[in-house]
C-alpha cells in the first residue's frame, strides 16, 4: 500500500488539503499548531494511504510534535511527500523544501494559499520553480478546492512513475561537500544497506545539528558519523549550510519571480487588526467575544432551542414509550430502567445539544476566522505574568471543547516543565461535557442572566489555571520564559462547511458518548438506585446510592449541598461530566430537566447551586484526562496527583466561596 | 554600540546581530525569517514592554519586549 | 413470553453498559486520543480494501 506523507510549515493549510485529498475529515483551524499528531487517512479513489503531519518549520525538532513529522520520515518509509507551502511566503517555507527534497523521497510541492499570493506584487513561474527545484509543482487553493483535482491526478501518476529525478544536491562550500563525500563513503562501506541519498541526506542532517538524527545515529551505531560530531560543530558547518540554502532558495525566486498584473491589495487584516490587537480595546474585545458566544449559546439560539427538544422528549416521546412498553407487558422493573433510567438520564443529557453545538460552531468559526492568534497575543501580558509561553494559551482554548485534545494540544510547548505545568492547569477549562450541568442551575436560579453566570465559570476556570501555574512556576522554579513568538495569519472570512464540519467534529464526541459513557453511567446509577445490599428496593431512600451518597454527605455540607442524591451523582461525576445531569435526573425520579428545575428550587440557595457548579467546575477531571494526563507525562505519579489536587482545590474554593457568601446574602 | 538602523519616520528596522539572545531562539526566529540583516517594520509595540508585532516578509508575527530589544540591540 | 424477552433485553443492557465502564477504565490504551483512534479505523479499512483485491 503507497503511502503519502503531508508536510508543511504550520498554518500553511495542509489539513485542509489533507480533507479535501481524502474523504475523511480532521480538525482544522486557522492558527498554529492544530495538528499535533499524526492522522491518516485514504486518498479519495485509490488505496492510497495520506499521512498528516503537524506542521513543522524545519526537520530539526524544537518540540514534541515537529518530532512526530522526523520521526515519521526516518521510520515510516512515505513512498511521496506532499510538500504544503503558503505561495505568500515561499521565501521561508523553502527551507523545509530543500530539506525533503534531500531525502531523495519524491516530493509534490503545492503552492497553497494562491489566493494569498494574488495580494502580492510577485507571482511565481511554476515550470521555472519545478526545474530549479527538481520537482512537480502544483498550485492550490485548498479553501476554495481550486487545483485540487489536479493535485490528486498528479499525486496518482507520481506514485506510478516512482523512478523520478535524482534528490537535490546544493552546491555547500569545499570543507562541507568534503566531508559529505568523505562520510558517504565511509557509511557506504560500513552500512551498505543504506541508500546512497538517504545516507547523504542522514549526513547533512547530522551536521545541521538535527537532534533527532544524533539520537537516531547513536541508536543505530553509525560511528562513521558520531566519532565526528565535535570536528563538524568545531567547522560550524550548521552555519555553512543555512547559509547555502538561502542563498540557494534567493536564487530561485529571483529566477521564477515575475511581476503581478493583477495585484489586488486586501486590506481586510489589517482593517479588522487595528481594532482586534489595540492595546486597550484588545482585551475588553476578546472579553466581549466570549461573551457574544455565550449570549448566543444560553440566551438567543441554545436554550430556546434546548427547551423545545426537552418538550418534545420528555412529553410525547415519554408518554408513547411508558404507553408502548406497557402493552408489551413488559416487566416493571425493565420498564422503569428504559424509561426513567435511559430514556430520562441519558435524553435528559441530550437536550444540551442545541447549546454545545452553537458554542463549538462559535468557536469554530473564530478558530477558521484567524482571531485565535490574536486572542493568544492580547492575553501574552497575563501569561507572562505568570511565567507561562504564549503559547500555552492555545491548548488552554482548545481545552475548552474537550480537556484530552487540550492536554495533547501542550505538545507544541519546548520547555518539558512549562509542558507539565500547562497540562496540570488544563483540566480547569471547563469543558463541553459541562455545560449540561450549569445550563440546567443557571435556568433554575438565574434565569435573567444565564450567560453572564456561565462566562463567569468559564473565567472563574482560567482563573484558577493562571493562578496555579503561577504557583507551579515558583515550586518548579521555572526560569521567566520570554520565548512567545506567534505568526498572526490573515483572517479569512469563515467558510460555512468548516464551521459546520468543526461543530461537528467537536460536537459529535458529546453525541457519541450519549451511546456508550453516559448510557453505561446512567444503566450505573439507576442500579444503585434501585438495589441495596439485601436486593431491590422501592424506596430509594435505602438504596445503595443512597447509602453511599448519605455516608459522604456531611463533607459536602460546608459548601452547602444538603441532598444525597447530589452527593451520589457527583461520584458517577468522575466517569464522564456529562453523567452528573444524567445521574441527577434519574436519582431525583423525574421526567426531564423542567420538573428537575422545580426540585432544585427547594433544595439550594442561588448561593449554594453556585458554589456546587464551581465544584464541579474544578473537581477530579473525568477517567479520559486522566489517562490522557498519565499517557501524555509518562507517569502515573501526576495522574493521581492531578486528581487529587484538583479535588483539593474545588472543595476548597468553593467552601471559601459558599462560606464567605453567606456572610452577605 | 549601534546595532539596528532605523528609518526615519517610519518604524523600518534592520536586525543586525543576534549575540545576546540564546541559541534556541536565534532558531527559533531563524524559522520565521528574522535573521541578522533582515528588514523588520514594526507594526504596533505594546505599552509598558508588552509585545511588539513585526512584519517580515509579508508575514505578521507578534514576539515578546525583551525579545525585540536584543534584535535591535539594546539591553 | 414477555417476561422471558424483558430478562433478556435487561440482561442485554446491563452487559452492554458493564462493557463500557470495562471501557473507560481502559482508555489508557489510546490515552483518550482520538486521532489514534481515527487512525486505527483507516488502517484497519485500507487492510480489508487491499485484501479484498487479491
Amino acid at each position: 500500500m503507497a503511502t503519502i506523507a503531508l508536510l508543511g510549515n504550520p498554518n500553511t493549510g495542509k489539513t485542509t488539503l489533507f480533507n479535501e485529498l481524502t474523504d475523511k475529515y480532521a480538525y482544522v483551524g486557522n492558527w498554529t499548531g492544530v495538528t499535533v499528531e499524526k492522522k491518516m487517512g485514504q486518498l479519495t479513489d485509490s488505496e492510497t494511504m495520506v499521512v498528516d503531519l503537524p506542521g513543522i518549520y524545519s526537520l530539526n525538532p524544537l518540540t514534541k510534535d515537529e518530532a512526530v513529522a522526523t520521526d515519521y520520515l526516518l521510520t515510516g518509509h512515505p513512498d511521496l511527500i506532499l510538500n504544503v507551502t503558503n505561495a505568500g511566503q515561499l521565501k521561508r517555507n523553502l527551507l523545509l523544501t530543500i530539506e525533503l527534497l534531500e531525502s531523495g523521497i519524491p516530493v509534490v510541492l503545492a503552492l497553497n494559499m494562491l489566493d494569498d499570493l494574488q495580494q502580492s506584487p510577485f507571482l511565481f513561474d511554476l515550470p521555472t520553480l519545478a526545474e530549479w527545484l527538481h520537482c512537480q509543482v502544483k498550485g492550490t487553493n485548498a479553501r476554495s478546492k481550486q487545483g485540487i483535482a489536479a493535485l490528486h491526478a498528479n499525486l496518482l501518476q507520481s506514485l506510478d512513475h516512482s523512478a523520478v529525478s535524482p534528490a537535490l544536491t546544493l552546491p555547500y562550500p569545499e570543507p562541507v561537500a568534503h566531508a559529505i563525500d568523505a562520510t558517504t563513503q565511509a557509511l557506504q562501506a560500513t552500512h551498505p544497506e543504506l541508500p546512497r541519498d538517504f545516507t547523504r541526506w542522514l549526513i547533512i542532517q547530522y551536521m545541521a545539528q538535527n537532534q533527532t538524527i544524533r539520537d537516531y545515529a547513536q541508536r543505530q551505531q553509525l560511528t562513521a558519523l558520531t566519532h565526528q560530531t565535535a570536528a563538524f560543530d568545531q567547522q560550524n558547518f550548521e552555519d555553512h549550510i543555512f547559509q547555502t540554502r538561502l542563498t540557494f532558495i534567493e536564487q530561485t525566486l529571483q529566477a521564477a519571480r515575475r511581476p503581478n498584473p493583477a495585484m489586488q491589495p486586501n486590506q481586510l487584516t489589517q482593517r479588522i487588526d487595528r481594532w482586534v490587537t489595540h492595546p486597550l480595546l484588545g482585551i475588553p474585545i476578546f472579553i466581549g467575544i466570549f461573551w457574544l458566544m455565550f449570549k448566543l449559546s444560553f440566551d438567543w439560539i441554545g436554550t430556546p432551542a434546548s427547551n423545545l427538544l426537552n418538550a418534545w422528549l420528555s412529553g410525547p416521546v415519554t408518554a408513547t414509550a411508558n404507553h408502548l412498553l406497557s402493552s408489551w407487558g413488559t416487566l416493571p422493573f425493565l420498564q422503569s430502567l428504559l424509561v426513567n433510567g435511559i430514556l430520562d438520564g441519558v435524553g435528559g443529557v441530550l437536550t444540551f445539544v442545541p447549546q454545545i453545538f452553537v458554542l463549538f460552531a462559535c468557536i469554530s468559526a473564530l478558530e477558521d476566522s484567524g482571531y485565535m492568534a490574536r486572542a493568544a497575543l492580547v492575553t501574552d501580558r497575563l501569561m507572562q505574568m505568570i511565567g507561562l509561553n504564549g503559547k500555552s494559551f492555545i491548548p488552554l482554548i482548545i481545552g475548552f471543547g474537550c480537556n484530552v485534545t487540550g492536554v495533547m494540544a501542550t505538545r507544541t510547548i519546548e520547555q518539558p516543565k512549562e509542558r507539565l505545568v500547562t497540562i496540570l492547569i488544563s483540566p480547569f477549562m471547563s469543558c463541553s461535557a459541562r455545560l449540561p450541568i450549569y445550563s440546567l442551575f443557571v435556568a433554575a436560579f438565574f434565569s435573567r442572566h444565564q450567560a453572564v453566570i456561565v462566562l463567569s465559570l468559564y473565567f472563574l476556570g482560567i482563573v484558577v489555571a493562571l493562578v496555579m501555574a503561577k504557583i507551579y512556576q515558583l515550586a518548579f522554579r521555572l526560569k521567566r520564559s520570554s520565548t512567545f513568538m506567534i505568526e498572526l495569519p490573515k483572517y479569512h472570512v469563515p467558510r460555512l462547511d468548516i464551521i459546520l464540519q468543526g461543530t461537528w467534529d467537536k460536537g459529535k464526541g458529546f453525541v457519541k458518548k450519549a451511546g456508550t459513557v453516559i448510557f453505561a453511567g446512567t444503566v450505573l446509577i439507576w442500579l444503585l438506585s434501585n438495589l441495596s445490599w439485601h436486593g431491590p428496593v422501592t424506596d430509594i431512600d435505602q438504596s445503595l446510592a443512597a447509602t453511599l451518597g448519605k455516608l459522604l454527605l456531611p463533607l459536602f455540607i460546608p459548601l452547602g449541598v444538603r441532598s444525597w442524591e447530589v452527593v451520589s451523582a457527583l461520584l458517577t461525576g468522575v466517569m464522564a461530566k456529562e453523567i452528573i445531569t444524567a445521574s441527577m435526573i434519574v436519582l431525583f425520579h423525574l421526567t426531564g430537566r423542567t420538573a428537575l428545575v422545580a426540585t432544585f428550587s427547594g433544595l439550594f440557595t442561588p448561593l449554594s447551586a453556585y458554589c456546587l457548579l464551581v465544584f464541579i467546575l474544578l473537581y477530579i477531571p473525568c477517567f479520559s484526562t486522566l489517562a490522557t494526563i498519565k499517557a501524555e507525562t509518562g507517569s502515573t505519579k501526576w495522574m493521581v496527583y492531578s486528581a487529587g489536587s484538583s479535588f483539593v482545590i474545588a472543595y476548597g474554593l468553593a467552601v471559601l466561596i459558599y462560606q464567605v457568601g453567606s456572610l452577605f446574602l | 554600540m549601534q546595532l539596528f538602523s532605523q528609518d526615519i519616520m517610519v518604524h523600518q528596522l534592520t536586525t543586525h546581530s543576534f549575540q545576546q539572545l540564546d541559541p534556541l531562539t536565534v532558531r527559533r526566529l531563524e524559522r520565521l525569517g528574522i535573521r541578522p540583516g533582515s528588514q523588520l517594520t514594526v507594526i504596533r509595540q505594546y505599552p509598558f514592554h508588552g509585545p511588539v508585532i513585526l512584519q517580515v516578509d509579508q508575514q505578521q508575527i507578534a514576539l515578546r519586549y525583551p525579545v525585540f530589544q536584543a534584535l535591535i540591540g539594546g539591553a | 413470553m414477555s417476561i422471558i424477552v424483558s430478562i433478556l433485553v435487561l440482561i442485554a443492557i446491563l452487559i452492554g453498559a458493564a462493557c463500557q465502564i470495562r471501557r473507560i477504565f481502559q482508555f489508557s490504551k489510546h490515552g483518550g486520543c482520538a486521532a489514534c483512534e481515527y487512525n486505527c479505523a483507516t488502517k484497519q479499512r485500507l487492510k480489508a480494501l487491499e485484501k479484498q483485491r487479491r
